[in-house]
């Protein structure tokens, strides 16, 4: 479980640098253009990146308890 | 001063339809096309009007629940400092909150602009109209199954119903992923919500609390995402004045809603707000319907 919840960080991480690069086509994005800078999308993802880091804390803490 | 009129009517509605489980949206769409106030629906500035009320909104459940959003801003830091989520009382409660809020977030980022484009590409609200109808449905079929499970009397000191902090993670997402459904103008944030919290065995005053728990961080980042948008180019003065004095309406409206249903659901239940809510959405599609299909027009 905390590793999976280490890769959604991971993806979620990833998915906020891709939104937040302009040129590439962003799926899913219904506000600009798709090619622009989505700051909603690349919020979003970055908090869940951060929740899914603290969350696998909880895990690890549960196991050595 | 009519953008403004319209506005604070359109607050007003806000204030007292997010809580109630009558849906905001589909009464901030429905009401405005009675009133003939088709330019109001369609306009550029629509969307962000709707989003600033919404901020209005967020605001008062903040204000009323101040105490309890304080303990669990303290328990997020604690729990997330410390690596445990019993290291504080509120540590669990916490992130069922979050919990229930990403499946909302990730659809409404990917959904509402779908869904905007289908509900608001007609000035006639036939369709909010219908999803009214069914909302009153939903909320009506969730009282009459949470009353069907209702123990036998000699089963009665058995703990049917569990707190907040029963729920199980799995349990929070799957309530929270019922927010979504609000997206549809006609569906009820609160009420579909307070359906999902019965179903998991919340009482009426528990589920309306995490409800409104649930509800807060939604609203508030919605509005806060959008709220630019209120002061961006091509939106004229007088809308913005228009909106902030619609979104203070609805703080207001809002705040004594809170207030009300919170005393209401020590006894009350969601039935007279299902009737209400299929009364007004089956006379409104019966009268919006024949208006899209332009079988007749409105006099004023």
């Amino acid at each position: 479980m905390r590793a999976l919840l280490v890769v959604v960080a991971v993806v979620c991480l990833a998915l906020a640098v891709f939104y937040f690069i302009p040129g590439p086509y962003h799926p899913l994005t219904f506000s600009g253009t798709p090619t622009g800078r989505h700051t909603t999308h690349t919020i979003v993802f970055l908090a869940l990146a951060v929740l899914s880091v603290i969350a696998s804390r909880f895990v690890g803490a549960s196991k050595q308890s | 001063m009519t953008e403004i009129i319209q506005v604070v009517v359109l607050g007003l509605l806000q204030g007292v339809a997010e809580l109630f489980p009558i849906s905001s949206l589909g009464h901030t769409v429905i009401i405005p096309a009675y009133l003939g106030w088709g330019n109001l629906n369609t306009s550029e500035s629509f969307l962000p009007i709707v989003v600033t009320l919404h901020l209005g909104t967020a605001l008062a459940l903040v204000a009323f629940y101040w105490r309890d959003w304080a303990a669990l801003v303290r328990a997020f830091f604690v729990t997330s400092f410390k690596g445990r989520l019993d290291a504080d009382p509120q540590g669990k409660t916490i992130w069922l909150v979050i919990v229930g809020s990403i499946p909302v977030g990730l659809l409404g980022l990917f959904l509402q602009g779908p869904i905007q484009d289908v509900f608001f590409s007609s000035p006639w609200p036939v369709l909010p109209s219908a999803f009214l109808f069914l909302n009153g449905a939903i909320l009506l079929l969730g009282e009459r199954m949470r009353q069907q499970v209702q123990p036998a009397p000699y089963e009665r000191y058995k703990p049917q119903q569990v707190g907040i902090n029963d729920l199980s993670f799995v349990q929070a997402a799957i309530i929270g992923a019922t927010q979504a459904l609000a997206l549809i103008p006609g569906i009820s944030r609160s009420g579909v919500t307070m359906v999902a919290c019965l179903r998991a065995k919340l009482n009426h005053e528990d589920a309306l609390r995490f409800t409104f728990l649930l509800a807060t961080p939604v609203i508030l980042a919605a509005g806060l995402l959008k709220t630019p948008e209120l002061f961006g180019h091509g939106v004229s003065h007088t809308t913005q004045i228009a909106a902030l004095l619609g979104g203070a309406v609805a703080a207001l409206a809002a705040y004594l809603s809170v207030r009300f249903l919170t005393r209401y659901f020590h006894i009350g239940r969601l039935t007279p707000f299902a009737y209400y809510s299929m009364g007004v959405g089956l006379v409104s599609f019966l009268f919006f319907a024949p208006l899209a299909l332009g079988l007749f027009k409105l006099p004023w």
